[in-house]
């Protein structure tokens, strides 16, 4: 019996040589794909403007300038101030959301109580309006509120979106631990709320970053709601404030491209380190949702 | 304890009272448009300090905005009843913010005002703050659509004299005609999303005659044939021009001159700057917009004019700003487009722009656009009939026909109730 | 010392209650934070989306017109529903299904080894982790028609002889955006199914190996079956998502040209913000709200069938 199982391996590895190269041409394919458009960007990030617009358009500038990224931190330029605020907004809206869930989620997962699928049914459901439909009465409860431009009406319009996905993702990740660790602590006398606190939040600090990231990352691109809620140019965040080079008769297309390759960068290093954690709980969610 | 609890409340009044009074400052909120130019900036900040050394107890808070936003903001805020004390307005939402009631008239301040009266400035800004009899806004910065740019080498290369641009509206679609091949073309048209074609179907309007509304705007007069001839004129240069003229953006049609493949275009005045850094090397000029052979050369006005908002606190501080910012040596500086007070505008063209006798030409004889506070919606049915045109899905009869009808419709249904 | 029946919630508050009565009122407490957040900030406001669609309201709610289901008879007649609609669903399938084949595809490729494949699974990501905003703007520079490099290309390989105008025809506006949200948003359904690729029990392959089956048939009678579940999930929330997605539209088109692009979430905003017509915007925010539920009631009851059956 073995021995067949080794024979069929054997012609297998063989055939794998002209398969590899199938494959790495298909790779290549993708990587390329992928990248075509951000090679764009920082193509046009590193012309000056009689480079940008040319018949027949080439990718590679002639004439290299990095002045289109100094442009974006000098003077006149409210990109640091925008980084800064975008940075602020995203980690107090990581906090609360985090803060909050953590506890919802691990009712969900945890717990039995009437009515607990019906709570799970209305939290999916209240990711099916579009922003663009809530954002109408959002907005005149803000005004009426006199929160408008202020940090605080964009931190709690992202709570709108971001609690419901932060306790689904928590949810599965808590599903993932097992039960006996917190029974065995109760039966040892602690309350549920310490088994809760000191036996399984420390566990489940991965699947936190991982939620972590994520809702940082969906509000740190956010942009409807920051189009809409912020006005004053102190509180604007990046989205909204590439839109600075889009003047009314012309855009500064260097300078945006620069900005928005700076944008791009910080989220993109931030995905790379959680990318594990932050897989294995959508899929978890996925299956056992 | 009594007695310290009294006295204690009096130091409090006190207290509280005598920093009412000092609270003699004013703060007042300006919302303007983000300008890019670092110069600019500079010479804004430089402006400011001098004001507030004029008027010390006067603070001024900027607040920029990028021209996309900038309408939906200034109605938002408005309606919302906490719009900025002062902020420039697009001359052509001036009607619509004052039948919203959300401007003041400023006829009063004018009167008796040393520097702001009526002959400083260009007639067609100024008229355009008129609304009902009254002023509602001081013109700050002008601007005319269009002059006709051209690249002397297309000449050069069709066998034409450079230095002899086209006048007449054929004269420009034979220049045209020569100038286009498979690969390159006469000029570029386009349409894009926002209202600025209207600057230029209006200008060819206007050279032949014709007008949008009538006089006392309430009767469109699009299906004269002076407009009608217009647009026929319009479609024609459709011939000379690259496809994709539906979608494309000024600012996309300005790139494919600047990058050599159209020989004229028809833009504002603002456009030598973006030609010197996108094209240095380009040999170009320009000349005044064509006309027809029995017509003139008229452009279309547009510019930005400075309000102050009704709900203001402070609006004698308000004023004082206003009769600052646009007095001649001040406006002359801080504004990116042409300054509307006149003189300022010719120490600004003379100083920053090629052949400024040919653009003050134009800025004297242009017309501006239908004052109607619902414009915008006006502007869109003159772009839908713009587009259909354009794209052969009705005559220009047909399309100028339909859209004076619901233009009228327009007109009638804001009068009706207001 | 617990007593039967008894549980500790907090160190001071003791719950006398039958079995599972504790749990209830622990778990209350537990969800409580969130539940009230939704509360207000969610499904308060959803409902003011709803009270609102019955109006005629633009700017102020002073001048808000009551119309009751004449609202909806009005909004029945409105030309630009069906359109929208129709944008909206050609919208959603292409990009979802593409995005899966796509996702699926790639993910499967991720799965073999070869040279660089640790770098090709970060850079992978680069769409996905794009903010929309810019992605747009990158789009429509690639998009330009006589500027662009995407015609410069196409010319160059003889593919096409003109340049096509992809933002600018009615008719082909929408299909360039399509094309952009698929490069956009397939790096989600890769990493998804990738995972879902990794749970496979490797005895599974071998078994078929043993029994003769090429690589097509262990796709199908292998892998597709074991990461059904992550497919369906992955299926129902790109389709949400794509459906109410708003920045790519809004960048590349603004619903143009002639209002021939437009999707529901953008034309919400439109009607909302551009024209103030918050009684419109709110009539067609409840469509999509009605559609997006029965679909997704749908599609899970279908899929539960589907789990039962297998």
């Amino acid at each position: 019996m073995s021995g067949s199982v080794l024979e069929v391996r054997k012609v297998h590895d063989q055939e794998k040589k002209p398969e590899q190269i199938i494959t790495f041409i298909f790779a290549l394919l993708l990587a390329i794909f992928v990248i075509f458009p951000f090679v764009v960007m920082v193509s046009m990030s590193l012309k000056t403007p009689g480079e940008q617009f040319t018949s027949p358009p080439y990718l590679i500038p002639h004439r290299p300038t990095l002045s289109n990224y100094l442009h974006v931190f000098g003077r006149g330029s409210m990109f640091a101030q925008y980084f800064l605020n975008s940075l602020l907004i995203a980690s107090v809206s990581t906090l609360i959301v985090l803060g909050v869930s953590v506890f919802s989620s691990y009712g969900y997962a945890r717990m039995d109580f009437p009515g607990k699928n019906v709570f799970l049914v209305l939290l999916l459901l209240s990711q099916l309006f579009p922003l663009a439909a809530i954002i109408v009465p959002l907005y005149r409860i803000m005004g009426n509120l006199k929160l408008i431009d202020s940090y605080f009406s964009l931190i709690i319009g992202y709570l709108v979106f971001s609690v419901p996905v932060g306790v689904w993702l928590l949810r599965s990740f808590f599903l993932g631990i097992p039960r006996e660790l917190e029974e065995a602590a109760i039966i040892d006398g602690c309350t549920r709320f310490q088994a809760f606190w000191k036996i399984v939040i420390p566990l489940v600090r991965p699947g936190m970053g991982a939620t972590a990231a994520y809702i940082f990352f969906i509000t740190w691109q956010e942009f409807m709601f920051a189009l809409t809620f912020i006005t004053s140019e102190a509180k604007r965040t990046l989205p909204v404030g590439i839109f600075d080079f889009v003047g009314q008769y012309e855009t500064n297309w260097g300078n945006l491209m620069a900005a928005s390759i700076l944008i791009c960068i910080p989220v993109f290093i931030l995905f790379l380190f959680v990318q594990k954690q932050l897989v294995g709980g959508l899929t978890q969610g996925a299956i056992k949702g | 304890m009594k007695k310290y609890f009294l006295s204690g409340i009096i130091l409090l009044l006190v207290i509280f009272l005598s920093g009412v009074a000092f609270a003699q400052e004013v703060t007042l909120k300006v919302w303007l448009m983000k300008q890019a130019e670092v110069e600019l900036i500079k010479a804004q900040e430089e402006a400011l300090a001098k004001f507030q050394e004029l008027y010390p107890d006067i603070n001024v808070e900027f607040t920029v905005f990028p021209y996309s936003v900038y309408r939906d903001k200034l109605l938002i805020a408005a309606a919302a009843g906490n719009p900025p004390d002062i902020s420039v307005v697009d001359q052509i939402w001036n009607p619509e913010f004052a039948a919203a009631g959300f401007i003041m008239p400023l006829d009063e301040y004018v009167a008796q005002s040393p520097s702001v009266k009526k002959e400083n400035y260009f007639s067609g800004a100024w008229e355009s703050a008129l609304f009902q009899g009254k002023l509602y806004g001081i013109p700050f910065d002008v601007g005319v659509w269009a002059l006709n740019y051209y690249n002397k080498d297309f000449f050069r290369n069709a066998g034409l004299d450079p230095e002899q641009p086209p006048v007449t509206w054929d004269e420009f679609y034979e220049v045209g005609k020569k100038m286009t091949s498979a690969e390159q073309w006469g000029t570029a048209l386009w349409v894009g999303q926002g209202d600025a074609v209207q600057c230029v179907v209006d200008a060819l309007i206007f050279s032949n005659g014709g007008s949008v509304l009538d006089q006392d705007f309430r009767k469109c007069t699009l299906d004269q044939p002076s407009a009608l001839e217009a647009l026929e004129y319009f479609k024609k240069l459709q011939e000379i021009n690259p496809p994709g003229e539906v979608a494309r953006t000024e600012e996309d049609s300005f790139q494919l001159f600047t990058a050599g493949k159209v020989g004229m275009f028809l833009y504002g005045e603002w456009g030598q700057d973006t030609i010197k850094a996108r094209a240095p090397e380009m040999d170009w000029a320009f000349t005044n917009f064509p006309r027809p052979a029995d017509g003139e050369s008229i452009g279309t006005f547009g510019g930005w004019n400075m309000v102050i908002y009704q709900n203001a606190p402070q609006k004698d501080a308000a004023w004082k700003f206003i009769e600052f910012w646009t007095s001649k040596e001040t406006n002359e500086k801080v504004s990116s487009l042409t300054p509307a007070n006149i003189e300022a505008a010719q120490a600004f063209l003379n100083q920053k722009r090629r052949l400024p006798e040919i653009i003050f030409q134009q800025l004297t004889t242009a017309l501006y656009r239908p004052i109607f506070p619902r414009y915008p919606d006006l502007a869109e049915i003159q772009r839908n009939a713009t587009t259909a045109i354009l794209l052969g899905e009705k005559s220009v009869e047909e399309a100028l026909k339909d859209a004076t009808q619901e233009i009228n419709a327009l007109l009638d249904e804001y009068y009706a109730t207001h | 010392m617990k007593k039967e029946g008894e549980e500790l919630l907090l160190p001071f508050l003791k719950i006398r209650v039958m079995n599972n009565k504790k749990e209830w009122v622990s778990g209350y407490l537990f969800i409580l934070p969130s539940l009230i957040l939704l509360i207000i900030l969610v499904f308060y406001p959803l409902f003011l989306t709803f009270i609102y669609s019955f109006y005629d309201m633009s700017l102020t709610s002073a001048s808000a017109r009551y119309l009751g289901w004449e609202a909806f008879q009005k909004l029945s007649r409105n030309r630009m529903l069906s359109l929208i609609f129709n944008n909206s669903l050609t919208w959603t399938i292409l990009v979802v299904f593409f995005q899966f084949l796509l996702g699926l595809g790639s993910a499967l490729l991720l799965n073999k080894s070869f040279v660089g494949r640790t770098l090709l699974r970060g850079i992978v990501i680069l769409p996905w982790v794009m903010p929309g905003v810019i992605a747009g703007m990158a789009w429509r520079l690639i998009y330009d028609p006589q500027l662009g490099l995407l015609n410069h290309y196409l010319q160059t390989l003889g593919i096409i002889n003109q340049p096509l105008t992809w933002l600018s025809s009615p008719t082909m506006a929408l299909y360039a955006v399509i094309f952009a949200a698929i490069w956009k948003g397939f790096p989600f359904s890769t990493i998804m199914y990738l995972a879902g690729l990794q749970g496979v029990p490797p005895e599974l392959y071998e078994a078929a190996e043993i029994d003769g089956a090429n690589e097509r048939k262990k796709l199908s009678h292998v892998t597709l079956p074991c990461i059904k579940p992550v497919i369906t999930v992955t299926l129902l929330l790109t389709f949400i998502w794509t459906f109410n997605y708003f920045e790519l539209v809004y960048i590349m088109t603004g619903g143009g040209p002639a209002e021939k692009s437009h999707i529901f979430p953008t034309y919400i905003y439109d009607l909302a913000f551009k024209r103030f017509r918050f009684g419109d915007a709110s009539r067609f925010a409840v469509v999509d709200f009605l559609f997006l539920l029965i679909f997704s009631l749908f599609y899970v009851r279908l899929s539960f069938r589907s789990e039962e059956s297998s």
